[in-house]
């Protein structure tokens, strides 16, 4: 199933700004949060404005702040001018009967082990309907053409 | 004498457009086939582009053996 990704305004802030770009540190990472996170695309900016300790899911194979996206990438730009950022998928979540039952979007972000310096990246639209790892393997691919591009 | 003050300016502001794409929740084989060739072009092509991370370079050969193993 498709499902839409969002740039948190703020990250597009720190992208806009060299300086700010190079000062980004952290693990790429890919969490699955639940129906009670209401992601402001405006104003989010850290990792702690998910209130994660409420409001991220948790079972049994799922490791409190997601899963890393290894390597990400800038590639291009190609012979149209398309930049990509583009990552690794994260590990999937595997089946358990004590899983989490009820995730409901997924959230890109830097992890530098301090949520109040964790910067978001992009949040998912929600998923329509609870989802986990309880009933089978979840998983959360990134598109072919990358997490996001920048076009000429 | 009147001096003539040239100036320059931009017709059209030029703009920075970050498109993201839509993730896929466990997706089929075939999807997870494309994903990873279209990495795997990426990952080539950030390392001949000089990035030289080894971590690069273990994910290509992960990517290789994944897409023969969703060939299969």
């Amino acid at each position: 199933m498709a499902t839409t990704l969002n740039l948190y305004d703020q990250w597009r802030d720190t992208v806009a700004d060299p300086a700010r770009a190079a000062a980004v540190a952290g693990t790429l990472k890919c969490a699955i949060f639940k129906a009670t996170y209401t992601p402001d695309q405006n104003l989010h900016d850290f990792y702690d404005d998910l209130v994660a300790a409420s409001n991220e899911v948790t079972g049994t194979n799922y490791t409190a702040g997601g899963n890393a996206c290894a390597s990400p990438t800038w590639t291009g730009p190609d012979g149209a001018g398309l930049l990509t950022f583009d990552a690794s998928d994260p590990a999937t979540w595997l089946q358990s009967g004590t899983g989490f039952a009820n995730g409901r979007r997924a959230i890109f972000y830097y992890d530098t082990g301090v949520s109040t310096t964790s910067r978001l990246v992009a949040f998912t639209a929600d998923f329509g309907a609870d989802s986990g790892n309880v009933a089978g393997d979840f998983s959360v691919a990134i598109n072919a053409a990358g997490i996001y591009t920048s076009p000429r | 004498m009147v001096w003539w003050n040239p100036r320059t300016w931009f017709s059209k502001t030029p703009e920075v457009r970050l498109v993201a794409m839509p993730v896929d929740l466990n997706p089929d084989q075939s999807r997870q086939l494309g994903r990873a060739m279209m990495r795997y072009e990426r990952v080539k092509a950030a390392i001949r582009k000089g990035d030289k991370r080894k971590e690069l370079v273990r994910e290509r050969q992960k990517l290789e053996y994944l897409i023969e193993a969703l060939k299969k």
